[in-house]
């Protein structure tokens, strides 16, 4: 598949992978660690994809969507980290870390303005929620849910056409980009999943299994090293 | 109820939150479940101006809505169920199970297992998440309101189970990250020296519930600087 056609394929998916936001089955495929290892497969790597998805996903691990709150876009941030980083690789060829330290700040910005075009989308939902009162046949009604569903998957297009267009105005910057090791992104990333993590299940009670969780692990490598 | 109709309804469920507006929030995902099940293809709407709860229990709630609309009442009903089955399954899905399961597939894949990982989480998620939509219909038409204890108590049991494994999981992929990374080196190497800051700065933003954005420019920030000097 030519570089152009990756690019393509991949907006495509990422409309259809927003989707699953809140639109279509919430089955979880839209959640960083997934949608950039599904966008990895369509590049044609998929173990880059997971190790980006596992980099990207702890910074919104912690971000829920309770009542009518509008948390950070964490489907955007995969979505639109896993374009540029796939984009930046397949033309430009750079190393892991660089893309990946570019891609992370890419998805951050994501995070934020994929929130505001989330609201935008919800007010277009209320005017097609307006038009459904006044129809009376069932076909009618399936109509204005395709019209939502396509919005959401152009609002997932666009996002991805905006990050591949960024990924390829970054490539000439690239070699100015520090080449900060992986393990260094990683704590960088996954500190903030793991912290919040415990905070949100309630530090007081979790400490325990938090220390059983460490120490078995302790044991477990202790027991294959020595 | 046949399978066909239980598969039917789960079909439908799955477009439940498409179309949330701020105004009527899932109305419209309601109105469409509901004219699925009319046979003059006519529009049937809700009795409320809006309806609102937890995406995966709204299944349930809908079976209770088809089951007791001609009833006196039933309009104050639904908005109490939405509004308590909203609160708890919230807490479940978004709070509990979901971040547990992607904490236990990315042990998984820093292990070294990526498939193993994404099937894991998405397996684990699903399970109880697509598992209570696709029963919950029946068992809201069959019981009605009678079955939302079943319901909720089941939900506090799940949650009581899984609580202290997300505690153990967390611990475990502290380790593992730790441990796996600097596997081929020895026990303490620089790894350690950047993660435990950071892990430190974090916990400071997580306590104050500070936007995870900001510690994320903070713990980036850090790498980039300690990276020029080492």
């Amino acid at each position: 598949m030519s570089a152009q056609l990756t690019i393509v394929v991949m907006c495509i998916l990422s409309g259809l992978l927003i989707l699953d936001k809140y639109s279509f089955g919430e089955f979880g495929v839209s959640q960083p660690l997934v949608s950039a290892s599904v966008l990895g497969f369509a590049a044609g790597d998929f173990i880059s994809g997971v190790l980006l998805g596992v980099l990207l996903q702890p910074v919104w691990l912690v971000e829920l969507p309770i009542g009518r709150k509008v948390p950070l876009d964490a489907q955007a941030a995969g979505i639109s980290g896993a374009v540029a980083f796939f984009t930046m690789r397949i033309l430009g060829n750079p190393s892991f870390e660089r893309a990946a330290l570019l891609s992370i700040v890419v998805a951050t910005a994501a995070s934020l303005w994929g929130g505001f075009l989330d609201t935008y989308l919800r007010g277009l939902n209320g005017i097609l929620a307006k038009r459904l009162e006044r129809v009376n046949h069932r076909r009618q009604v399936l109509y204005i849910h395709i019209a939502a569903l396509d919005a959401a998957f152009m609002r997932g297009v666009f996002l991805a056409i905006v990050a591949a267009v960024i990924g390829i105005l970054i490539l000439p910057l690239l070699d100015m980009i520090p080449r900060i090791p992986l393990d260094w992104l990683l704590a960088a990333t996954l500190s903030i999943g793991l912290t919040g993590a415990l905070v949100l299940f309630g530090l007081k009670k979790r400490l325990i299994p938090f220390f059983v969780g460490f120490a078995a692990w302790v044991v477990v490598w202790a027991l294959v090293r020595f | 109820m046949g399978t066909g109709k239980v598969l039917k309804n789960y079909l439908v469920q799955l477009l439940i939150q498409n179309s949330w507006s701020f105004t009527m929030e899932q109305k419209p995902g309601l109105t469409f479940l509901l004219s699925a099940r009319s046979r003059k293809n006519q529009v049937i709407r809700p009795p409320k101006a809006t309806f609102n709860t937890n995406p995966y229990l709204a299944s349930f709630l809908t079976g209770v809505i088809v089951r007791e609309q001609h009833k006196k009442g039933a309009e104050g009903v639904s908005s109490i169920l939405e509004s308590t089955l909203a609160a708890h399954g919230d807490d479940l899905y978004w709070r509990v199970l979901r971040p547990a399961a992607l904490l236990a597939g990315m042990v998984l894949v820093i292990a070294g297992q990526p498939l193993a990982g994404l099937c894991v989480f998405l397996v684990g998620f699903n399970l109880f998440a697509q598992g209570e939509r696709l029963v919950g219909y029946a068992r809201g038409l069959k019981k009605g309101r009678k079955a939302f204890t079943e319901v909720v108590t089941s939900i506090t049991r799940i949650k009581k189970i899984v609580l202290p494994l997300a505690g153990g999981l967390v611990g475990l992929l502290c380790a593992v990250f730790i441990f796996n990374l600097d596997a081929s080196r020895s026990l303490v190497t620089e790894g350690w020296f950047v993660f435990i800051p950071l892990f430190g700065i974090s916990f400071v933003f997580a306590f104050f519930r500070i936007s995870p954005v900001f510690n994320l420019l903070v713990n980036l920030l850090i790498v980039v600087v300690l990276g020029g000097f080492l």
